[in-house]
């Protein structure tokens, strides 16, 4: 008991800070920061993907050379998990857990796991593979799949703005 | 091998102990029942209790309140680590509020790492970090005119597109978003956040009376008290039976 508790409170916590994600993804010399605000037909494409409003009404993303990146939040199954998203091509790069604030379905987290995430693509409006689950972490999966569905689709809109 | 006897002596004994032993008990049930039987009479399903001992029972209990500021007759304060505008919670914050301004239309919070942007309706906008160009080490927070401030531990920065780029500032700004006492009555409007209307004298009383009151124990007391009246039951029907034998 005590084991599994020391577990859940230590998978608890920030892995990577904001900024040492875009230094990661920008080989430390990220560029200015752009938003895009989710008013309108916008709004409401973000809600079908997530299937409930997205928790801020400004989203923040960082680009260059053909590269975007963004940070962005999904509930797992009360607590918000911050990801952090690198896309090149349409593609997913990388999918990271920034901060894990529940005490359970940390997992995700495992570079092993996100793996299966690394060249998805969009078809539609979801990912174009199936994500395997995990046992235990499976709201954490969900969000995961939503961010990387909801960052694809952010980045075809902004290449298209 | 003593053979053990059953005598009208231990048998009296056996009653005399347990009818001292569920007396305060029966007593206790009695006037709970009473209750719980005119619960619609004496209306006990509609009044509630907020005390904080019987809400302590029900581990139902009020957070601190760690900080208070406010704006435009709006008050922005922390209880625990929930944030409220006025009554409304709008976002979770771990670390202190440092300050909040009106800006733009918009509310901007500061906490310890970044800014807050709400809408005036409490709507989340953005929140804004270290990695977005925000000082870290916020220590105040301050607006006037068209421009927002921030004092950091060596420095103080001013921005004039609602936070998103900073520079180190030369002015001689120092009108500083401070903290204020939140009245009572604001705070009461918070706290039913947390307690909603306390708990009914109905459900009250019915966990008096089931022994639910007491988190796990309380039901096993109300067993041994059950055993205790059987007990009391049976050796009432033996003593008067031996009494009418001899």
């Amino acid at each position: 008991m005590v084991i599994l508790l020391a577990s859940s409170l230590h998978a608890r916590g920030v892995y990577q800070t904001d900024k040492d994600f875009l230094d990661e993804v920008f080989d430390n010399a990220p560029p200015k920061s752009k938003k895009i605000m989710l008013v309108g037909k916008l709004r409401k494409s973000v809600e079908k993907i997530l299937e409930h409003p997205y928790g801020s009404l400004r989203i923040r993303y960082w680009k260059k050379d053909g590269r975007t990146a963004w940070i962005l939040q999904e509930i797992g199954k009360v607590e918000p998990i911050t990801f952090g998203v690198e896309i090149k091509d349409n593609q997913i790069q990388d999918i990271k857990v920034l901060e894990f604030r529940e005490i359970r379905g940390w997992e995700v987290r495992y570079p092993a796991f996100r793996k299966q995430f690394e060249g998805a693509s969009l078809d539609g409006m979801k990912l174009n593979r199936e994500v395997d689950g995990i046992s235990g972490a499976t709201l954490s999966v969900w969000a995961m799949t939503s961010i990387a569905e909801l960052s694809l689709f952010l980045d075809q809109y902004v290449k298209n703005k | 091998m003593k053979k053990i006897r059953i005598t009208l002596k231990s048998i009296n004994q056996v009653h005399k102990f347990t009818g001292i032993a569920v007396c305060v008990f029966l007593i206790h049930l009695s006037i709970t029942g009473i209750f719980l039987n005119h619960t619609e009479d004496l209306g006990l399903d509609e009044k509630y209790t907020a005390s904080p001992m019987i809400l302590a029972l029900y581990n139902i209990s009020m957070p601190n309140k760690e900080e208070s500021f406010s704006v435009d007759n709006h008050f922005i304060s922390r209880f625990g680590n929930q944030v409220f505008l006025d009554n409304q919670p709008v976002f979770k914050s771990e670390v202190p509020i440092i300050g909040v301004v009106i800006f733009n239309q918009m509310l901007v919070i500061a906490i310890e790492n970044g800014l807050v942007l709400l809408t005036e309706e409490g709507e989340l906008i953005e929140k804004l970090t270290g990695s977005t160009g925000v000082p870290v080490n916020i220590q105040k927070l301050g607006a006037l005119n068209n421009l927002l401030f921030l004092k950091t531990s060596n420095q103080v920065w001013e921005s004039n597109d609602e936070g998103q780029e900073w520079r180190v500032s030369d002015s001689n700004f120092n009108e500083w978003s401070n903290e204020v006492v939140m009245p009572d009555e604001k705070t009461q409007q918070v706290e039913s956040y947390f307690l909603g209307k306390g708990i009914s004298l109905e459900q009250f009383f019915l966990d008096l009376h089931n022994g639910n009151i007491i988190k796990g124990f309380g039901k096993w007391l109300l067993d041994i008290i059950a055993i205790f009246l059987l007990l009391i039951s049976i050796s009432g029907v033996w003593i008067w039976l031996r009494k009418k034998r001899y």
